[in-house]
């Protein structure tokens, strides 16, 4: 999104790596046939994990760098798999290269934190930037740890160090070249988080098995089925909960960003607590989230991005207008 | 960035196949079928071709989510009327095609008010079976296929010569099912974005 | 608080007629199952040889349920997200999934008595005469304790995500939901005995001298094993997200969470006898005997923050 100190020039605003030094890496998994074309499953419901890693389009490419800071943007891209990134350097695996996450879903957090990983579900996203001065003359591979087998969701496993998926390598073998953009240690703040208020009102949305498939709250999707209407310009808080038979969702909210108030009653930490628009809900777990609205009135959902989840309807549509409803459970 | 995937993976000649006969290939056997009237369908040529489609899986003996279904999907027939068997079509086949002959479907069909238009199918249990395995109504390791019925609880729907396929719950409000298969047949139903 | 006779009999009389008829309600509402109000999210259900405690993970309390009239007797607060509940004989155990530990509950007063760390997200029980077994679903393991004190007395790995683990004849059988499989440990040293496939996510598990039942979530069907060697015996359907599993009164009770639902099965060959349609998301199963009438079975619902009894004597 634009903002006046994201220029995209490192030596304005924050002066984050830009230009050719800014790279949104869009990392899928997919299939393809025996004639090299893209399968897509049309009739698997549950969750598609492919054979083949892509990062923008490419299978498992290398990526030849100058020894100094960039930008990388992830976005996983789905369908349904979830990604623990860590920088392997395979000639010493053991060895934990660390780096600076300074976005979430595509805000930029509080200030840069430096992480050793970072998970991401469908569709979230989050910016880090790596320093490759200390990888000069190597290799180092953006390798997902992360273990899963089946499309509901991953099972918790984090595989040794070398033993993950290796997406892409990068290459630190172009020449040296001036780097204008901060460290990001010497980065004080970004911005605060948006001050919260309290809520109009709490709901609450159970996700669940009903009648053969998945619900919330009971109830199907049906588009003409308005679960409830939130009041213009007022805030509230969500609950979103999860039960032990459930699957793992990433859960998108349309048209307005939250802040996670509570996952399983302790305050987000780190580079969770920021803008977003994706939370990632595991099993038994409860997230309290904060949403403020504005004066946009219309139509919107709330959606599992797991993208074939998303495929058959588990979703729920909720309304912006003048008076709102004070529905609890809706 | 430059990939390191080799390109000759394909030594033969690689067969250019259109997506549709592609997707026809991998989810259409054109198995023979027989109806709950006992007459002999292929399903490629004679059910699916051309046609704008609603398929579920049941059997006669069903307990779980299958009568439900069933009695909602009635309700969607009604809802489109003479539209079934002209622009849609209905299509239920059975998981258990040794108990299901197509005299157990004609009472099943009697039993539970399916309107004319709307078929149930059973067949030779290979081919059933291997019907149920390409249209995803099955887990993948015959070990732990057995007697489950996968997925028992959503319905498919689709355009084919459009490529058009979706799926939702068996179980969702049938209006809604009726609208959303509005937009596989009819242009100007198929939402714009326009307030409705 | 009693049930009003009426209202019995009527939801007697319409469960036994539901039963007749060849196509069962898809709704619960129908059919008038009793049901009390219990706390948030109710999962875990256990009998103490009097009453039901049933453990509620989204308020994190456990709660005690009179069996004459599901009236709610003591209520305690526990860890965080309980999500299993065992009896000891003595006492109660809850295990808390986010709070990695495991409590123990003193039932005449609801209090908590013990508190123990275990694996990372402990979410299954079982007894074994002095013992206790938890399986701890991050961790992969299970941890066993001494019942009297809470010490730990070894800790044994097992599959993926073992949610719930059954004990009996010096076996343990734990249920690895992420392996699609059940791990048996012999009792005394932990020592794995045999790793045995079963269907899709399992979930549950009853045992019985002969047999090991296994509920699969995902495969919508049940699966036994030959206690003796763990050989399959069958894999049998019942409905939607089966979970819960337990023996009473000579058959096998399967909570169908998806489905809203319990199937009673025949467990000499899998046979399903009924199918009763229960209310939304029921999840765990506990049998209570101490009612007039005998045998109670006591079904949780996690959405609805319920507990629903079904009387067993209606049935064939």
């Amino acid at each position: 999104m634009f903002n006046d100190k994201d220029t995209g020039d490192e030596t304005t605003g924050f002066r984050l790596p830009s230009g050719k030094f800014d790279v949104p890496l869009v990392v899928s998994d997919k299939v393809f046939d025996e004639n090299g074309q893209l399968f897509f499953d049309l009739f698997n419901l549950d969750g598609i994990l492919g054979d083949k890693f892509l990062v923008n389009g490419k299978i498992q490419p290398f990526f030849q760098v100058h020894p100094r800071r960039y930008r990388l943007r992830l976005l996983d891209a789905g369908p349904s798999r979830f990604y623990q990134f860590f920088l392997t350097d395979l000639n010493s695996p053991g060895t934990t290269l660390p780096f600076w996450q300074i976005s979430n879903d595509g805000n930029l957090l509080p200030k840069p934190i430096q992480v050793t990983n970072v998970l991401i579900s469908v569709a979230e996203r989050a910016d880090i930037i790596v320093d490759f001065s200390q990888f000069a003359g190597r290799s180092v591979v953006l390798e997902n740890r992360l273990e899963q087998t089946d499309g509901r969701g991953p099972n918790g496993n984090v595989r040794p160090a070398g033993q993950g998926d290796h997406l892409l390598r990068f290459d630190v073998v172009l020449p040296p070249v001036a780097d204008n953009s901060q460290h990001p240690a010497t980065i004080a703040k970004f911005y605060d988080l948006p001050t919260l208020e309290p809520p109009r009102v709490t709901r609450t949305f159970r996700f669940e098995r009903g009648n053969g498939q998945w619900q919330i709250n009971g109830r199907f999707f049906d588009c003409n089925d308005v679960r409830f209407r939130i009041k213009k310009n007022t805030a509230e808080h969500w609950v979103l909960q999860n039960n032990s038979g459930g699957w793992q969702h990433p859960i998108h909210i349309h048209f307005e960003e939250f802040q996670i108030l509570s996952r399983n009653g302790q305050p987000p930490q780190g580079t969770q607590r920021s803008r977003k628009d994706v939370m990632r809900l595991g099993f038994n777990e409860e997230i309290e989230i904060f949403v403020r609205f504005r004066d946009f009135v219309g139509r919107y959902p709330q959606h599992c991005h797991n993208t074939v989840h998303e495929d058959h309807a588990m979703m729920l549509r909720w309304d912006i207008d003048e008076t709102g409803d004070l529905n609890t459970e809706p | 960035m430059a990939s390191i995937a080799r390109r000759s993976l394909f030594s033969r000649q690689t067969v250019r196949r259109s997506s549709r006969d592609a997707i026809r290939a991998r989810y259409f056997p054109n198995v023979v079928l027989r109806t709950h009237e006992d007459r002999p369908v292929r399903f490629y040529d004679d059910l699916i071709k051309d046609k704008v489609v609603v398929i579920n899986f049941m059997y006669a003996t069903c307990e779980g989510v299958c009568p439900g279904i069933t009695l909602n999907l009635a309700r969607v027939q009604k809802l489109l009327g003479d539209r079934i068997g002209r622009d849609v079509f209905m299509y239920s086949i059975t998981l258990k095609p040794e108990q299901d002959s197509p005299a157990v479907l004609n009472d099943y069909v009697a039993m539970h008010g399916v309107g004319p238009g709307w078929l149930f199918l059973t067949g030779d249990p290979a081919d059933v079976e291997l019907l149920r395995r390409k249209l995803g109504f099955v887990n993948p390791d015959p070990r732990l296929d057995a007697d489950s019925a996968e997925q028992i609880g959503n319905i498919r729907y689709g355009n084919e010569p459009r490529q058009l396929w979706a799926a939702c719950p068996g179980l969702a409000a049938a209006p809604w099912i009726v609208e959303s298969l509005s937009w596989l047949y009819d242009e100007r139903a198929r939402p714009s974005g326009e307030r409705r | 608080m009693k049930r009003n006779a009426a209202a019995t009999m009527m939801s007697r009389a319409l469960m036994l007629a539901a039963l007749l008829t060849a196509v069962p309600a898809v709704s619960s509402s129908q059919l008038g199952l009793p049901a009390y109000h219990v706390g948030k999210g109710p999962e875990a259900i256990a009998f103490d040889g009097a009453n039901l405690w049933v453990a509620n993970q989204f308020d994190n309390s456990l709660i005690e349920l009179g069996v004459l009239d599901g009236r709610v007797l003591q209520k305690v607060q526990v860890g965080k997200r309980p999500v299993a509940v065992a009896f000891d004989g003595t006492n109660l155990w809850v295990a808390n999934l986010f709070s990695h530990n495991v409590m123990m509950v003193r039932p005449e007063d609801a209090t908590v008595v013990g508190r123990f760390a275990v694996g990372r997200g402990p979410g299954g029980l079982a007894v074994d005469g002095g013992d206790i077994w938890v399986a701890n679903r991050e961790s992969n393991n299970v941890t066993k304790l001494r019942a009297s004190d809470g010490a730990v007395l070894g800790t044994f790995r097992v599959g993926l995500r073992p949610l719930s683990l059954a004990a009996r004849n010096g076996s343990v059988w734990v249920v690895n939901q992420g392996s699609d499989s059940v791990t048996r440990l012999r009792a005394s040293d932990g020592a794995v005995l045999g790793t045995f496939a079963v269907g899709d996510g399992p979930f549950g598990i009853a045992v019985d001298d002969a047999s090991v039942w296994v509920t699969n979530f995902f495969g919508h069907s049940v699966t036994r094993l030959r206690a003796s060697d763990g050989a399959p015996l069958g894999t049998y359907p019942v409905g939607d997200g089966p979970s819960g599993i337990v023996f009473a009164g000579s058959r096998l009770w399967v909570a169908n969470n998806g489905s809203g639902s319990v199937t009673v099965l025949r467990p000499t060959d899998g046979r399903p006898l009924a199918t009763l349609p229960v209310g939304r998301s029921p999840m765990g199963i506990g049998v209570s005997k101490t009612l007039p009438a005998g045998i109670g079975i006591w079904v949780t619902s996690v959405s609805t923050n319920s507990v629903a009894l079904i009387d067993p004597r209606q049935l064939p």
